[in-house]
């Protein structure tokens, strides 16, 4: 079962009625974009295009693996993924929508959307979704959230011997490898992690935000790091899985899920009002003591792209922190631009 | 400062009306900063793209133009105002306008289609306003939409008085409310009310759609009405929505019986006018209803003598198309849809009986 990876596509539903959740996370290719234009505009979320341009090339092992698309709708370009590979694919695509607004009546819909996909994915295994194989898939996912937030833990310690890259990539990583082994791997991790510490670098620590970090999609990060500044990888909207919150023991599984995924997460730029972004950023900001703060968004995101105009100025009331905002259509021409007002911004943070 | 009085004459304004209306007409003017210069061009555009022969058409077009003072001095007279946005639900806004009749006086609309009918089609001289929303947090090359841009560029400039509410359109795109909340952020942070939805309908599923769906669009409705009378003390019941309903009627029996011409053939009507109706009811709560009525019915019965006779616009035969959605910001290009020999017998609101 692939899934786009934009947190409301909860793995414990699959692994219940024993089919493997992938996750679609694969990006920062400018190829599929290219394919994509010949099924959609360029008007459309670069990560989103990707999508349709891997998934239409008859080249991808994850697109080619699975046997249906389960697509949340968040947003338009959401919406565009799902359309446009229903129409010109044999993809089986399944789709439920994510409301804009947290209220007891958007989690309800949000619900009712888990509820008519779970009956799907029962359907297609053969395999009832029962109380005992939820709970099992509830409680092997919590442990996962639970190892991914110590982990992040590290990557905001400034002193862990992983990398902001390799912390990405293990993220990445839950959404695609057996979730046994997976988390057997992240917990020998952790332990080694504990072990060895490096010193605190004296250049300067930044929070990466932004709307979406695919897999693949590694050049902001490079372009950071090779500055030498530290990267705290903090909320983004898809790609990043989200581990912040348990799914609570509950009879009434459905409801609990709904809640952990739809209520407790931040929520992303496309909800309306959509204050609780650029709160939630204000805090981690200031908790974290970071210096500055690097909005990276995809191209036509528009929720990201017009929160963008006013948010680094909000921030700058609040802490007095710099934003630089950059943004990407995943194209190998942007680099040299990017890489100077990387350098150019850290450069303006040093202390 | 007469230099209008050729611009309004050719809309139907009468002599009388001009001269009591003068003090607003010249404050709206001035304040979209329109010269002498630009009622010269209203004029020539008028001339070259619209049917003037029709009085309908005059009238037609004269009415966006009230609808433009009563926008522009919404807040200088007093009145509360609320905006909503586009598309929106037919009805919404009447039932909302007819509700704070009860409690004061209110200006309710969708003020960026009143400013497209006007500035766009009219005048020609929108791109200020879409140069404002471009400066101003909806940037060019980021397919930002320009409907928007055109709403915060009026804002900026000064053009269009900030709301008390606005009512943003959550159920449709993503453009709509998030641009919203960035005016609310630029302009003074007035309220924004989000009335949502999921557009997660799968292909196959219309016209069955999943009733979980229409249930939590009532809701959002319902949970509308209730911070409307929170906020402002008016009530939305079954008698308010049964007079809105007829506040409504008769633009839509004067849209339903010029639709009954545009089976004709020839076609007596180009899309340049047939788009003039388009939008009275989806943007507009307060003259339209009835002097928009009224120049429909003038339209309605001039097409009927061409029927009778029949003339129209482009030869017998030739070849109909549809329009899923007429341009409403420049008469150039439905023109040249008609220039081009296609009739259009239908488009979004205006869909005559089956022939
Ligand atoms: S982008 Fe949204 S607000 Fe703009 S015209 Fe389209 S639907 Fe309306």
């Amino acid at each position: 079962m692939g899934y786009i990876p934009g947190g409301y596509f909860p793995e414990e539903i699959a692994l219940a009625a024993e089919a493997i959740p992938v996750g679609m996370v694969r990006g920062g290719q400018h190829g599929p974009i290219e394919h994509a234009f010949t099924y959609v505009d360029h008007w459309v979320d670069t990560f989103c295009r990707s999508q349709i341009g891997y998934a239409t090339s008859g080249e991808d092992p994850y697109y080619n693996l699975i046997d249906v698309l389960v697509v949340p709708i968040t947003d338009s370009n959401n919406r565009s993924i799902s359309d446009t590979l229903s129409y010109n694919t044999d993809l089986e695509l399944f789709v439920y929508g994510v409301p804009h607004k947290k209220s007891a009546e958007g989690c309800l819909y949000f619900r009712h959307g888990l509820e008519k996909m779970a009956d799907r994915i029962a359907e297609l295994t053969g395999i009832a979704i029962t109380a005992k194989k939820i709970a099992e898939a509830i409680d092997i996912c919590n442990r996962e959230k639970e190892l991914l937030r110590k982990l992040s833990l590290e990557n905001q310690s400034g002193t862990t011997a992983i990398s902001a890259k390799d912390y990405v990539m293990v993220n990445h990583a839950s959404m695609l490898l057996d979730k046994r082994q997976f988390v057997e791997k992240l917990e020998t991790l952790l332990k080694e992690l504990q072990s060895v510490k490096v010193s605190e670098a004296a250049m300067p620590k930044v929070l990466l935000t932004g709307s979406t970090l695919a897999m693949g999609d590694n050049k902001v990060i490079d372009l950071l790091e090779g500055t030498g500044a530290t990267v705290i990888v903090g909320e983004f909207a898809e790609g990043i899985k989200q581990f912040q919150h348990q799914v609570k023991p509950d009879e009434n599984f459905m409801g609990a899920l709904a809640e952990t995924y739809f209520m407790e997460r931040v929520a992303p730029a496309w909800f309306r009002p959509g204050h609780e972004l650029p709160e939630h950023l204000i805090q981690t900001s200031s908790d974290l003591g970071v210096d500055g703060v690097v909005w990276y968004q995809l191209m036509f995101r528009e929720s990201y792209k017009v929160l963008s105009h006013y948010f680094p100025e909000m921030l700058k009331k609040a802490t007095g922190l710099p934003v630089m905002v950059l943004d990407s259509d995943y194209d190998p021409a942007e680099t040299g631009q990017m890489a100077t007002r990387v350098e150019t911004y850290i450069e303006s943070i040093r202390k | 400062m007469t230099e209008y009085n050729e611009l309004l004459t050719l809309c139907g304004f009468e002599p009388d009306e001009i001269q009591r209306q003068r003090h607003r007409i010249e404050t709206t003017f001035q304040r979209l900063n329109l010269g002498a210069d630009d009622m010269d061009r209203a004029v020539l555009r008028l001339r070259t793209y619209f049917d003037l022969e029709l009085m309908g058409v005059r009238k037609a077009i004269g009415v966006w133009l009230k609808e433009l003072i009563d926008l522009v001095m919404a807040r200088d007279e007093g009145k509360k105002i609320i905006y909503y946005g586009y598309p929106p639900f037919q009805y919404t806004g009447l039932v909302i306008k007819k509700a704070s009749e009860a409690v004061g006086d209110f200006y309710v609309a969708c003020p960026e289609v009143i400013l497209c009918e006007t500035l766009g089609q009219i005048f020609g001289k929108l791109n200020p306003l879409l140069e404002a929303g471009e400066t101003g947090g909806l940037p060019p090359g980021h397919a930002m939409c320009s409907l928007l841009q055109i709403k915060d560029g009026a804002l900026s400039l000064g053009y269009i008085p900030a709301p008390d509410l606005s009512i943003s359109t959550s159920y449709f795109c993503d453009m709509g409310p998030k641009a919203d909340e960035l005016m609310q952020y630029k302009h003074g942070g007035y309220p924004v009310e989000f009335f949502d939805s999921c557009m997660d309908s799968p292909w196959g599923e219309w016209p069955a759609y999943d009733p979980q769906l229409v249930y939590y669009l009532g809701g959002q409705l319902d949970q509308l009405f209730s911070s409307l009378q929170d906020r402002f003390g008016f009530v939305i019941d079954e008698t308010v929505w049964a007079a809105s309903r007829k506040l409504a009627g008769p633009l839509y029996a004067a849209t339903n019986r010029l639709n009954k011409s545009l089976v004709a053939n020839p076609l007596p009507l180009g899309p340049v006018e047939a788009q003039l109706i388009v939008n009275y009811p989806s943007a507009c709560t307060g003259i339209a209803m009835k002097e928009g009525a009224e120049a429909i019915e003038i339209m309605a019965e001039e097409l009927e003598k061409r029927v009778e006779t029949g003339a129209g616009v482009l030869p017998k035969d030739a070849p109909r198309v549809l329009i899923g959605f007429p341009s409403f910001v420049d008469p150039a290009l439905n023109r040249l849809i008609q220039d081009a020999g296609l009739a259009v017998p239908a488009h979004s609101l205006l869909l005559g009986p089956p022939r």
